[in-house]
């Protein structure tokens, strides 16, 4: 009894230490967008946060084409949408085009990094309430993968 | 506990002693305190289509004036300057090749782009194009040669050779005229730990042969399993000594000269006074940042460049900077930048931390005026982008 109870606690802790690791790009997302861009994704019932990463091969055109896609489907009109993104990686902003609803955020004064924020692949994350319900690298065939999820023909 | 405690103490000494035993001291000129540096500065207005910054550059003097080349991505050409007479003076579209026409305009991915340019004169430009071709082209952009550099790996009379590459920021391809060939590294492909191999090659223009050096990365490498992170260059500057190769690692402050004519290696001490002077090897990674931490928590050391005019040695390199910083963080932007001047001798006659978020790393060279270097830090506020500007610091006694 002793042995299965010493392995609970122990599974529980690993569990939570697991829990504390992933939400570490998200902590510092959530303070990077209060102190910089005033803004809290807790306010916001449903969101979708894409961080564009600075590295090299990064933006393929299928990702492009994902971004575009999700943010001119009506699916998501509900959705609150971020895409943030290095100023290195900036023409993102013009490959999605206007009128999409989503809001980009150039970090023009370079400020990602000072919040711990460099990401070696783009990040993919929807929340409720500011809490994360999915998160994924949108990379290579990650891409596939979360279309697929989201419904979302490429 | 006191027990554990102990063995700790003692595994942390005999670690650092580790160290140690591989950084040499550096010596101090007797006339150190003579020096001073003077800084000047030049200004070149820039036409369209070329840029404020370059990473992939070659500087050469021609009539008794100096040529600054480099490699604009975002209009994939080369862009040349005068520096003597602060005038832009042409640029070569490269596009009008096919080899050209499908690279990586960011400047990102280095096999899709330049990796390395080395102007010798107006007739004689090498470009290394993503460490695949190596061309030879005038600024007429004809072409005079176009070798394939993958196709040197293999095995010929009983030796194995890897293939020659070089990178405009480490291992910069040097000209060797007294043999008609170009110094580049040699890499391998060792999977799973690199073995002890000639790092160093010689590529022959005239026969296109290539001969190995019996240069290395230096023992701790090896030791190390090459695990020093993203610091496991080994650094050529382009400019040099003539008879000598000064060369060094990004991951270590010693700094190594090749004797041409006797074919021996000295080994000198360039400990850095203000900063860690080995890189720290890294530990197990579980994600992919632990890359980017380490490679903001080490000290990173850059190639060495001679001075002709004045007979002294260059080497800037960065210290090491804890990653966290209070609830922020703090980038490699946010390391010091610190110039250390030698004498022939190696020994040392100035060190100096240079002004916080002023130069851009990977932006120096070294002419008859002086060292070089590109205001052009991310984060400096003065940076003007309608110009190529470059402070020039002149050592004088």
């Amino acid at each position: 009894m002793k042995f299965i109870y010493a392995c609970c606690v122990i599974c529980c802790l690993f569990a939570c230490h697991r829990a504390k690791e992933r939400s570490k790009e998200k902590e510092r997302l959530d303070l990077y967008l209060s102190e910089v861009y005033h803004t809290n994704l807790h306010d916001y019932p449903r969101s979708i946060v894409i961080l564009v990463s600075g590295g090299c091969g990064s933006c393929t055109k299928k990702t492009i084409r994902f971004i575009r896609k999700m943010a001119r489907d009506e699916r998501f009109n509900g959705y609150t949408k971020l895409l943030i993104t290095p100023p290195n990686n900036a023409y993102v902003k013009d490959s999605i085009g206007e009128s999409t609803g989503v809001r980009v955020i150039i970090d023009e004064h370079e400020n990602l990094d000072k919040y711990g924020i460099n990401l070696p692949k783009n990040l993919f994350m929807e929340c409720a309430k500011g809490e994360v319900v999915f998160r994924d690298w949108l990379y290579l065939e990650k891409v596939d993968s979360i279309a697929l999820k989201y419904g979302i023909t490429l | 506990m006191l027990k554990a405690l102990g063995a700790s103490l003692l595994l942390l000494i005999l670690v650092a002693c580790n160290n140690n035993r591989y950084i040499l001291p550096v010596k101090r000129s007797g006339g150190s305190g003579r020096y001073h540096i003077n800084i000047d500065s030049i200004r070149i207005p820039l036409p369209p289509h070329t840029l404020h910054q370059y990473f992939t550059f070659s500087v050469t003097a021609i009539d008794g004036e100096d040529f600054f080349i480099g490699y604009n991505a975002a209009d994939v050409q080369l862009d040349i300057f005068n520096l003597s007479r602060q005038t832009f003076v042409r640029r070569i579209a490269l596009t009008a090749h096919h080899s050209f026409t499908d690279l990586d305009k960011k400047d990102q991915d280095k096999s899709r782009s330049v990796t390395d340019v080395l102007m010798i004169n107006f007739d004689s430009i090498f470009i290394n194009l993503g460490n695949k071709r190596l061309l030879l082209i005038d600024t007429a952009f004809n072409r005079k040669l176009d070798i394939e550099l993958s196709s040197f790996r293999g095995h010929e009379k009983g030796r194995s050779y890897g293939m020659p590459i070089s990178y405009s920021h480490s291992f910069k391809m040097t000209w060797y005229a007294s043999q008609h060939s170009l110094l580049m590294h040699q890499v391998f492909n060792d999977r799973a730990q690199p073995a002890r191999r000639p790092a160093f090659v010689l590529l022959n223009l005239v026969d296109t042969s290539i001969k190995s050096l019996p240069l290395y990365y230096s023992d701790i490498f090896y030791e190390r399993k090459g695990n020093m992170g993203m610091l496991g260059q080994i650094n050529v500057g382009e400019q040099q000594q003539q008879g000598h190769l000064t060369y060094n690692f990004a991951y270590e402050s010693n700094i190594y000269q090749y004797n041409e004519r006797t074919q021996y290696v000295t080994v000198y001490g360039g400990k850095s006074s203000l900063s860690r002077n080995i890189v720290q090897p890294m530990g197990e990674i579980t994600e992919d940042a632990e890359w980017r931490i380490h490679f903001i928590e080490n000290p990173q050391f850059f190639p060495v460049l001679y001075d002709a005019q004045r007979h002294l040695y260059y080497r800037l390199h960065l210290r090491e900077i804890n990653y966290e910083n209070g609830k922020y963080f703090h980038s490699v932007l946010d390391k010091a930048l610190i110039l250390m001047v030698f004498n022939e001798a190696f020994e040392l006659v100035n060190e100096t931390m240079l002004p916080a978020n002023t130069y851009a790393s990977y932006s120096w060279f070294v002419t008859s005026k002086g060292l070089y270097i590109s205001p052009t830090h991310r984060k400096n506020e003065n940076d003007d982008a309608s110009a190529l500007r470059f402070n020039i610091l002149n050592i004088q006694l």
